[in-house]
């Protein structure tokens, strides 16, 4: 782990750097006041073996993260006059591929985390790592990862209103002087009508599976104003944790049994179930001791052939550039059967 | 559920892998959610094993 030190060194030569632009908004370089919900970095990376991992190089009040694909955090970044390149970054970070990006995130910027895992090896991310809500809001960054998500695509960001002011509007530019203190500027789009109706249905379908049974459902209306739809929501989340748990416990035990480790079968993140672990489990399967090494093409197109499952045959991420290699993108690119009924 | 392959956008992770896997082709990804049910799951299972020829 880099030391402390490293960390404000470099801070400080992007202070200085800063400064010599004339930028208008300076970093400041002596903290303000704490947020409640601020977190020191430095104090839970010494107590969060997976920060450790995720962020080797926290510590003193700025922080420099590597993070795998974080292609839009750099732009972002960039484009607010704040990223650094490589040679601001400690030795482990310049040697890095340059597709890993090094970042500089300075002390007290908001990251505003949502509920996600790692692509790949479909573990939730610490959460309280990635939060610093801070009190000199100026920037908004996501973090793109893999969502749950259980109904339309469609999500809404929104902040007390007393943040508003001092929010980095998200919104067009030429939106900026009409919108700086109004909720317009949380709004980088706007979603399509029917979608954002469909919403409606969600919480309905959250509590008509909640292991707690009430007569509001009778009337839908009443479920806003209900005192306890928010501890039936509680425990709806409880069962639907404790039922996913008792699938990858399932599938994670096939995966990780003796036959398929002999036969390959290499799972890519962990391979025990725990709270962090998503029922959605990546793996290779690579020569091993009874057979040789098969492409994940080969696998799906059994599946396909079975017709168990949904499956896909595309890059799981549309690309960017060129067409994908065995077809073209498609979206959603998660298809699930309705009702999770299979046919067979 | 379902399943699927590829990098998963998260590229450097997958090319990084040892042993090294192809990057293009990437991982195998299953995934489950709430209203998949254990016999799903068994059912998934045996799939598999005949696709990795291990029945």
């Amino acid at each position: 782990m880099e030391e402390a030190g490293d960390a404000e060194g470099i801070g400080a030569e992007l202070l200085a750097r800063h400064s010599s632009k004339g930028l208008e908004q300076p970093i400041r370089s002596s903290p303000r006041r704490r947020h409640p919900l601020a977190v020191d970095h430095a104090e839970h990376a010494n107590s969060c073996d997976y920060c450790l991992f995720e962020y080797p190089w926290i510590g003193g009040r700025r922080q420099v993260c590597r993070r795998a694909g974080a292609q839009f955090l750099a732009r972002f970044l960039r484009w607010k006059r704040l990223i650094v390149d490589n040679r601001f970054a400690p030795e482990p970070l310049r040697e890095a591929p340059r597709s890993s990006r090094s970042l500089l995130i300075v002390w007290r910027m908001p990251l505003i985390a949502k509920s996600t895992c790692k692509n790949g090896t479909l573990t939730m991310l610490c959460l309280r790592s990635t939060r610093c809500i801070g009190t000199s809001t100026r920037s908004f960054v996501t973090l793109r990862g893999t969502c749950k998500v259980y109904g339309p695509h469609i999500a809404a960001l929104y902040t007390r209103l007393s943040k508003l002011p001092n929010l980095t509007p998200l919104t067009h530019h030429f939106l900026s002087p009409f919108v700086d203190k109004i909720a317009y500027k949380l709004m980088p789009g706007g979603p399509g009508y029917e979608l954002a109706y469909s919403v409606t249905g969600v919480l309905e379908y959250l509590l008509s599976i909640s292991p707690i049974s009430s007569t509001s459902l009778k009337d839908p209306g009443s479920i806003y104003s209900d005192p306890e739809t928010h501890s039936r929501l509680e425990t709806t989340f409880a069962a639907i944790a404790k039922h996913e748990q008792t699938l990858v416990k399932r599938l994670l035990g096939h995966l990780t049994s003796e036959k398929l480790a002999k036969r390959g079968v290499r799972i890519v993140g962990e391979e025990t179930k725990s709270e962090r672990r998503v029922p959605t489990v990546s793996f290779v399967i690579v020569k091993g001791e009874t057979g040789e090494a098969i492409s994940g093409k080969d696998v799906v197109r059994v599946f396909d052939a079975k017709g168990t499952v949904s499956q896909i045959f595309l890059h799981v991420h549309p690309r960017i550039m060129g067409a994908p290699a065995d077809g073209y993108p498609l979206w959603p690119l998660l298809r699930i059967h309705p009702g999770g009924h299979t046919q067979t | 559920m379902g399943i699927r392959y590829g990098h998963c956008y998260a590229y450097t992770l997958v090319d990084t892998l040892k042993p090294k896997v192809d990057v293009n082709d990437g991982l195998v990804r299953i995934s489950l959610v709430h209203y998949n049910t254990i016999e799903e799951v068994d059912r998934l299972v045996e799939v598999l094993d005949e696709a990795l020829g291990v029945q």
